[in-house]
């Protein structure tokens, strides 16, 4: 039943956020760029710009944000805790449940550009690999649940509305002024494959393999947050 | 009391978002300070300070720019949807006002707000530029700042309605975001680069990137295009009046 209720109080988020990245993707296969900069460009760059360097991926980075939001402290301030905390479950049960339903949502998500991606590009006559594809989802999904981590420690730790969204948002772009000086990966730069997966010295693309220490470090930070989140909330009191 | 319960709502908000506007504008003043002085500026040295100003702050892609206009939807979350998801619908409605009013009465105080926030950038340039002995014109500081309150009041218009059309936790921010990336992304088509439109691309008016009465060799405004200004404000108003409308005839 947490299962459940966990799902129909993401659900409209998660479709909403689902039907933006598959709009982008079925855009960037129908309506290719032929160049940028005066370059020409063939139709695997064009969606790589498109999808995976550009729009795609920055929405999708922002809006993972939201798919963390929640938790026991906005239940209290939408007076149905009371209702949660009587269910005969752990509150350990009452994180993990929603994290993983969260993770779930996320990975449905990471993984549709690369299904659309293979699929809508034969009816344009062009083909994606799909193993490139599973590779960004790859990205996404490891470097996305670093964000949603983020955001799901800030609903554990504020009851505001808007706090953890934007408290967040603010992690996420101060990362990326911090990363470059401290030497780590900027999370949505990461997600990109830009220097892993890709590299573009002179305009080729050239891939080069996962980034496997920044995703088993990036989700270790994740997984670390998401056991103190739980803890904090076994102390609360609500 | 309208207009005080308004902004008794969204004053958390608001002040967060100017502390964290105030912040991030005087890194990026100090930072330049901080490149100067470690010599980090010499392999480019046609950076002026009016440049780095316009890029950091005022241009866009991962600007504060794009920063304010995030803050600026998440101001716009309100309204009579939000409150019956906690509770306090039926106390507002029990007010002897028409909706009309209650929604215009927050719509007010929301553009008061952004138009404080969008001075915010400007100021803190404008005063801390001296400390790290660099000057950036006041003028176009100011012109920036009209630009910006203009272009957020229909940004936060837009959020505005969002949060009077769809409810559920976290719908309605998520909704406005997926809405302005759908406009940038359409505003952005070349397609559009031969119709007025074009005109009508509230990020590149709030930069001035592209514009024509911006000059990018120098980095300046040349004059501000209030016909453009009052389309865009005729927009922000009329998508109050839609918040409006919708709120009138929703059932709570």
């Amino acid at each position: 039943m947490l299962w459940i209720k966990a799902w129909r109080e993401t659900r409209m988020r998660f479709l909403l956020i689902a039907a933006i990245v598959a709009a982008m993707c079925a855009w960037a296969v129908f309506f290719p760029q032929t160049e940028i900069d005066g370059r020409h460009i063939d139709f695997r760059t064009s969606v790589y710009e498109s999808v995976y360097y550009g729009k795609a991926k920055g929405v999708f980075g922002i809006l993972v944000i939201f798919m963390g939001t929640g938790g026991l402290l906005r239940e209290r301030s939408l007076r149905t805790a009371a209702f949660t905390l009587s269910l005969p479950v752990s509150r350990l049960r009452l994180v993990a449940v929603p994290v993983a339903v969260g993770l779930a949502e996320l990975a449905a998500v990471a993984l549709l550009p690369a299904m659309l991606l293979s699929i809508l590009s034969i009816l344009v006559g062009q083909t994606y690999p799909l193993s490139e594809a599973l590779q960004f989802s790859i990205l996404w999904f490891g470097f996305g649940s670093a964000i949603f981590a983020v955001a799901f420690f800030f609903s554990a730790i504020a009851s505001g509305e808007f706090v953890a969204p934007a408290a967040t948002y603010l992690m996420v772009m101060l990362q990326g002024y911090v990363a470059p000086v401290i030497g780590i990966e900027f999370v949505l730069r990461a997600m990109s494959g830009l220097g892993t997966v890709y590299r573009d010295p002179s305009g080729d693309v050239v891939a080069t393999g996962l980034p496997w220490a920044s995703l088993a470090a990036y989700s270790a930070s994740a997984l670390i947050l998401f056991a103190v989140s739980g803890l904090l909330t076994q102390r609360r009191d609500f | 009391m309208l207009y005080l319960k308004s902004w008794y709502e969204s004053r958390i908000r608001f002040l967060l978002s100017l502390i964290f506007l105030c912040g991030i504008s005087s890194a990026v003043v100090f930072y330049f300070a901080y490149m100067h002085q470690h010599d980090r500026l010499q392999s480019r040295q046609s950076l002026d300070y009016a440049r780095y100003i316009w890029a950091m702050i005022f241009k866009g892609g991962n600007s504060v720019r794009e920063m304010f206009v995030f803050i600026v939807v998440f101001l716009g979350m309100g309204g009579l949807l939000r409150e019956r998801a906690h509770g306090s619908a039926a106390f507002s409605l029990a007010l002897p006002i028409s909706r009309w009013r209650f929604i215009m009465a927050r719509g007010l105080v929301g553009i008061l707000e952004v138009s404080a926030l969008s001075c915010v950038p400007a100021l803190t340039v404008l005063a801390l530029s001296r400390a790290i002995g660099q000057s950036f014109p006041p003028a176009q500081a100011i012109q920036f700042a009209i630009l910006w309150s203009t272009c957020g009041a229909a940004f936060f218009a837009g959020a505005f309605l969002c949060s009077a059309l769809v409810e559920g936790e976290y719908a309605a921010p998520v909704t406005a975001l997926i809405a302005l990336a759908i406009y940038s992304l359409t505003v952005n088509i070349s397609v559009f680069g031969k119709y007025p439109l074009n005109t009508l691309n509230i990020h590149s008016v709030m930069s001035g990137e592209g514009m024509p009465y911006f000059r990018p060799e120098v980095v300046q405004i040349t004059t501000l295009p209030w016909g453009t200004l009052i389309c865009i404000f005729g927009i922000a108003v009329g998508f109050l009046a839609l918040s409006a409308h919708v709120t009138q005839r929703q059932d709570f």
